[in-house]
């Protein structure tokens, strides 16, 4: 079927159950794309992507045109899944920054020869709290400040939680790699 | 210090920032559902307390009204009774002193000292009881009262006080009323109510037509698919406009096709193979000179079996709607009968498939059809006749006509496949 995407988000407007499906199945895999990234599980990400879903079609009739039409849902998604997270998570995890000081850092120390899956789960197996400002700093290019807003944590706590994920993430990153690590960090003397 | 990491931020936005994940089918079912409750959930939502409550009354009326408790509620009060009944009565000078109630039936004399017959007869009374009512201003407790008529002077000191049921003015289509009620012919203000409710159930009869495709691939399929009997269930809500109705509602349709593809061919049954004794060869090395003649070889055909092997793809094929009728209809009323004639549209929503059809391919191969059209849209046209049992509720019986506006497959499958149903319902009509 062709069709515009200006002519489908009109249709979408009106609720056509034949332009939702469409507007689904052109975009629901770079969507569930972002899902799985903030997501524990596929179930979990297709969990946020319905949610998200749902309110994209609640809110298409507020997209102005302006900026891009992915865009627009991707930001959606994300709101929802950070929604999602706030609604699901107890616990938030607050460290002092200063903890952290004089940790010894490494460069290049990442493997060739990853397969995207594997680089997949090493966010999986972060914190939910981790996961979340690593994907919302380091992906999506919020700042702290708006982290600590969306999340309702500190600017410290989003600081140390993305410092953590990137250093649980560089472990589990070494951890993947074949190569003997001897050979493959440099280790430079902070 | 942080920075000497950020090179892992870069790496993970490089590798997943355009990351793509195939969803499963599901999803898209959840989701069609979730948007489809979204889209129609405050029609269903009526539909269902409009279902409950016609169930409500229609329990509450049948069968809560007979309980002898609703007798025992009397209450004498008579002061208000002869108020009431001056208030809206016409004496007739005549010579008998016998009361009539509303529908003419003789009832128990009011009082000897009362020289006048007080004549109840409810059409004077729907003519006058309004104005009387003003200028006295007392005023209508029900709009279904059955005031009485006095048509000549009637002093409140010359009438006696009767023991008096106040429900009877209260409430004139209690039980209390209902000795009083004539049955054998449907009363004129029942005709007055402006919202009734149909529930219903019935079967139904499909006739399929396929378009659009080869004809040898659609002369098969017509070979090996036949109608069957479906059924529908629902309910209506229904405005009445003098003799006009307007008819909306929610049933549930279900569309049977049977379908007998049975495909035979032959099998190798290597079990059931053998050698033909009959067939066996034998060749003898004897050559000159050489002596005792030697076997060189033997040899049988070998006979191939082949067994006829069946496969049946026999069953139904079914397609389950729920369906919104809108219809216009008129009603000719007749004593306790009344006869309508509805015609409208109703859209339907696919809720269930099982369309199992030959492969365009390979004929002998059975495959899902799939690609169903989530909606539909129906012609429906209806002839019914109600029986009036009493004031507000009838039966009726409504054969009708469906008939698909659409192929019940999208546009993207090359066969067009449409209904045409017959069916008949029988239900219960409550009047409110």
């Amino acid at each position: 079927m062709n069709i515009t995407e200006k002519e489908l988000i009109r249709l979408c407007t009106k609720k056509n159950a034949r332009a939702q499906k469409l507007l689904f199945t052109n975009y629901y895999s770079s969507l569930l794309g972002i899902c799985v990234r903030y997501g524990k599980s596929k179930a979990e990400a297709e969990d946020v992507l319905q949610m998200g879903m749902i309110r994209i079609f609640k809110r298409i009739s507020s997209y102005s045109g302006k900026g891009s039409f992915e865009g627009w849902m991707k930001r959606i998604i994300v709101n929802v899944a950070i929604d999602n997270y706030r609604k699901n998570s107890k616990y938030y995890y607050h460290h002092d920054i200063d903890e952290l000081n004089g940790e010894p850092y490494l460069v290049s120390d990442i493997p060739d020869n990853l397969e995207v899956n594997d680089i997949l789960n090493t966010i999986h197996q972060l914190p939910t709290g981790y996961r979340m400002v690593f994907n919302l700093f380091a992906i999506e290019g919020y700042s702290h400040k708006e982290i600590a807003i969306k999340l309702g944590i500190s600017e410290n706590t989003s600081k140390t939680q993305l410092l953590k994920a990137r250093r649980s993430l560089r472990k589990k990153l070494m951890r993947l790699n074949k190569i003997p690590q001897s050979l493959n960090l440099k280790i430079k003397q902070t | 210090m942080k920075d000497d990491l950020k090179y892992i931020d870069k790496f993970y936005k490089n590798s997943l920032g355009g990351y793509e994940e195939e969803a499963e089918t599901a999803v898209w079912g959840k989701l069609r559902w979730t948007l489809f409750w979204m889209r129609y959930k405050w029609y269903i939502g009526l539909s269902s307390m409009v279902i409950l409550l016609g169930l409500g009354y229609f329990v509450s009326y049948n069968f809560i009204e007979d309980s002898p408790l609703s007798n025992e509620i009397v209450i004498n009060t008579n002061t208000e009774h002869e108020f009431a009944l001056v208030a809206n009565q016409i004496i007739e000078p005549t010579d008998n002193q016998e009361v009539k109630n509303v529908d003419g039936i003789t009832e128990t004399p009011i009082n000897n000292q009362v020289e006048n017959e007080i004549n109840l007869v409810s059409e004077e009374i729907n003519t006058n009881h309004t104005e009387n009512n003003s200028l006295i201003g007392f005023p209508n407790t029900s709009e279904n009262q059955e005031p009485i008529v006095v048509n000549e002077q009637i002093y409140l000191s010359g009438i006696s006080s009767l023991d008096f049921d106040m429900n009877l003015s209260t409430s004139p289509d209690s039980n209390l009323m209902g000795h009083n009620r004539r049955t054998d012919i449907l009363p004129p203000d029942v005709r007055k109510q402006w919202l009734s409710v149909n529930l219903y159930a019935g079967p139904s009869y499909s006739e399929s037509t396929l378009t659009g495709f080869e004809s040898e691939y659609l002369a098969f399929r017509n070979l090996n698919e036949s109608n069957s009997i479906g059924w529908s269930i629902g309910s209506d809500l229904r405005f009445h406009l003098k003799n006009w109705i307007i008819t909306s509602g929610i049933n549930y349709s279900v569309y049977n096709q049977s379908r007998s593809y049975n495909h035979s061919y032959e099998e190798y049954s290597p079990e059931n193979s053998y050698f033909e004794y009959d067939t066996t060869w034998v060749w003898i090395f004897d050559p000159p000179d050489y002596g005792t003649p030697r076997v060189a070889e033997v040899d049988s055909s070998w006979v191939e079996v082949y067994e006829n092997v069946t496969i049946d793809n026999s069953g139904l094929n079914q397609l389950k709607y729920f369906e919104i009728p809108l219809m216009i209809g008129y009603r000719f009323n007749s004593n306790m009968f009344a006869i309508e004639l509805n015609t409208g549209v109703s859209a339907g929503f696919l809720v269930y498939s099982k369309v199992e059809v030959p492969d365009f391919s390979n004929n002998n191969h059975i495959v899902d059809a799939g690609q169903m059209n989530s909606t539909m849209f129906n012609f429906i046209a209806n002839a019914s006749i109600y029986y009036y049992l009493n004031r507000r509720t009838s039966l009726f019986i409504s054969p009708y006509y469906k008939q698909n506006l659409q192929s019940v497959f999208n546009e993207n499958y090359p066969v067009k496949q449409q209904f045409k149903t017959i069916g008949v319902n029988f239900g219960v009509n409550i009047l409110f």
